[in-house]
């Protein structure tokens, strides 16, 4: 059984230091306990170039080799990987949900998915071998967790909940073996939308009350009047009791 | 004395059931017409897709409800795909016309893909909307990748006819005309607050019966209460100095099934770990329902707890600070409180 885990280099977005993408570390922190724990040959896949130091870093957490496909324009990837993909045969691939230092747009699973036809899966966290294909854990929003049966071959993307990356070893990183495959000429696909840069700039200020009272200015930061709640002070507890859980149930 | 003079009757040339201006009325009462009727002229400018399990629009289909109407000129229409059954609403949301799919509840990508791809093609539709986050931002990128179209995530902000991207803890944001596709976040505009909108009525959608690819089959385990993150969690109980029988307290919130927390008090002294701590210090919570036992509501509590929709309060106190945010107070003892709600849920057995 084999899992292979794509991954892309980045830039920190505030100083420019060759980095982990925040994502891919996860994906291949998941590959490398998935790998342990259903005895699975893990491989490293990147699409860009060769000698990036950023590319070292993914080694160092535990990978002795990688392989690179070189010379593709930014806008191919998803073509080359998939294609790459097709004869490798993994079981899993796995890849983190936003590239590059969480700017990408998060589309090529996607596309190698559309490409290849393979089912894809987001944010997954867990993964048992069942009969016929696996048993994943999708995470969903506040803390619950959908089962999902799906044949092999397919995809994961690892997103902000997923594991915390282990640290990266200085030696593995620098013994690693790069293997940079050429790839056949591509024709460069549909250019990516028009866009200008700009800084960022603050949004969504705090409406500041000046000259009022403490309780004003209270209600302006929080957004809520004094007036709207429903004070219950008459009655036993067993009566009370009995209106709250009642309101929870409406609530829940 | 003389006979007030009738203003112009003003007609809509679009359709016979024009919007009439009451002749006499000062305060420009308006007849609305009752609906419109779809023809092969009209088209959609934007096509808002949300999930909605529990039937209710949240804040955030709320809010890209409001930045598609930001997006679209009066004239132009601004249409709702829900997946589950929709009780609210839509109209005063902002939305032109609605489209509801209780069948497509769930995880069910690919059928939902096929309702999108219809509804695209059979309405003419220029720009789907989407929320950026969870399974919404998920079946967005599916939207794009099956269709090739070009997408434009993390958009914060509309300006005019182009938006604003910024990805999480970017230093730059990028300026981009509006795209077929495009993943919004919560601070892309604010909720729909103009007139309730003239229904358009849609021909209905023809589905093609979808198999899902590779996906056999489905379901949810729901979250321990104690491993959701704070900032996440859905219920919170939470414990300040009035709280005394903490065995009575952990009982009632494993029968609740919810969230432990507590004020900074209660984490000083060491009745739960300094992680639980709600308030300025702590975390700032966003429950849908926040149950405070014996706080008092110091302000630095409050602002932790200002983005909770639903907040009660239980204090011996009546004038506690906590009362003026509480939705719904209870002036009582919290332990014998306490001791009722157990009683009472040992009862229901719920």
């Amino acid at each position: 059984m084999r899992i292979l885990v794509a991954v892309s280099t980045a830039r920190h977005s505030w100083t420019d230091v060759p980095c982990r993408s925040p994502h891919d570390a996860m994906a291949l922190e998941l590959g490398l306990q998935w790998s342990a724990a259903h005895s699975a040959e893990l491989s490293l896949l990147h699409c860009g170039d060769s000698a990036d130091p950023a590319l070292r870093l993914y080694c160092g957490m535990g990978v002795a080799h990688a392989h690179v496909l070189t010379d593709v324009p930014p806008s191919s990837a998803a073509r080359a990987l998939a294609h790459y993909i097709s004869r490798d045969e993994p079981d899993i691939v796995l890849m983190g949900g936003r590239g590059g230092h969480l700017q990408g747009a998060g589309m090529i699973p996607y596309q190698v998915a559309k490409m290849l036809a393979m089912p894809l899966l987001a944010r997954v966290t867990e993964a048992e071998r069942i009969a016929g294909g696996w048993r994943v854990h999708q995470q969903l929003p506040r803390g619950a967790r959908r089962r999902i049966l799906v044949n092999s071959p397919w995809i994961g993307t690892v997103g902000d909940g997923g594991p915390t990356p282990r640290q990266v070893a200085f030696a593995r990183a620098r013994d690693a073996i790069i293997y940079p495959i050429a790839s056949p000429p591509q024709v460069a696909e549909e250019m990516p939308p028009m866009r200008v840069a700009r800084p960022a700039r603050r949004r969504g200020a705090v409406t500041v009350v000046a000259h009022a009272a403490a309780a004003e200015r209270r209600q302006a930061l929080f957004g809520q009047s004094s007036s709207r709640g429903q004070l219950i002070s008459e009655g036993t507890p067993q009566e009370m009791a009995a209106l709250l859980l009642r309101k929870l149930r409406e609530l829940l | 004395m003389t006979e007030p003079v009738p203003r112009p009757v003003r007609r809509d040339p679009r359709h016979r059931n024009a919007v009439r201006r009451v002749a006499g009325d000062s305060s420009a009462s308006v007849e609305h017409a009752k609906s419109i009727e779809w023809t092969e002229l009209h088209s959609i400018r934007c096509l808002v897709v949300v999930d909605v399990p529990s039937g209710k629009l949240s804040l955030a289909d709320r809010v890209i409800l409001g930045a598609a109407r930001a997006l679209a000129n009066t004239d132009e229409f601004v249409a709702l795909m829900a997946f589950g059954e929709l009780t609210d609403d839509a109209y005063q949301a902002g939305a032109d016309c609605v489209v509801t799919l209780p069948g497509l509840c769930g995880f069910r990508p690919d059928g939902r893909l096929a309702a999108i791809d219809a509804a695209f093609e059979a309405y003419r539709v220029s720009t789907v909307l989407f929320v950026e986050q969870g399974d919404m931002a998920d079946l967005g990128r599916r939207f794009a990748a099956s269709r090739s179209a070009s997408i434009a995530c993390d958009v914060v902000a509309i300006e005019g006819e182009s938006v604003v991207c910024q990805p999480d803890e970017s230093a730059q944001e990028w300026l981009m005309p509006a795209q077929p596709v495009m993943l919004l976040t919560i601070t892309a505009g604010t909720p729909f607050a103009g007139q309730r909108r003239t229904p358009l009525l849609l021909p209905p959608l023809l589905l093609p019966n979808v198999r899902e690819t590779g996906l056999t089959a489905v379901d949810t385990v729901a979250a321990d209460p104690d491993r959701v993150p704070l900032a996440e969690a859905r219920l919170i109980l939470s414990a300040g100095a009035g709280v005394t029988d903490w065995m009575l307290y952990h009982q009632l919130s494993r029968l609740l099934r919810a969230t432990r927390a507590g004020s900074r008090v209660v984490c000083d002294e060491g009745h739960l770990p300094r992680d639980r701590q709600v308030g300025a210090s702590g975390t700032l919570v966003h429950a849908q329902c926040y149950v405070a036992l014996g706080i008092s509501g110091a302000p630095q509590h409050l602002a932790g707890i200002a983005a909770c929709d639903y907040v009660i309060a239980v204090n011996h106190d009546p004038r506690a600070p906590i009362f003026e945010r509480a939705d719904l107070g209870f002036v009582a003892d919290v332990t014998s409180m306490m001791r009722a709600l157990v009683a009472e849920i040992d009862v229901d057995g719920s």
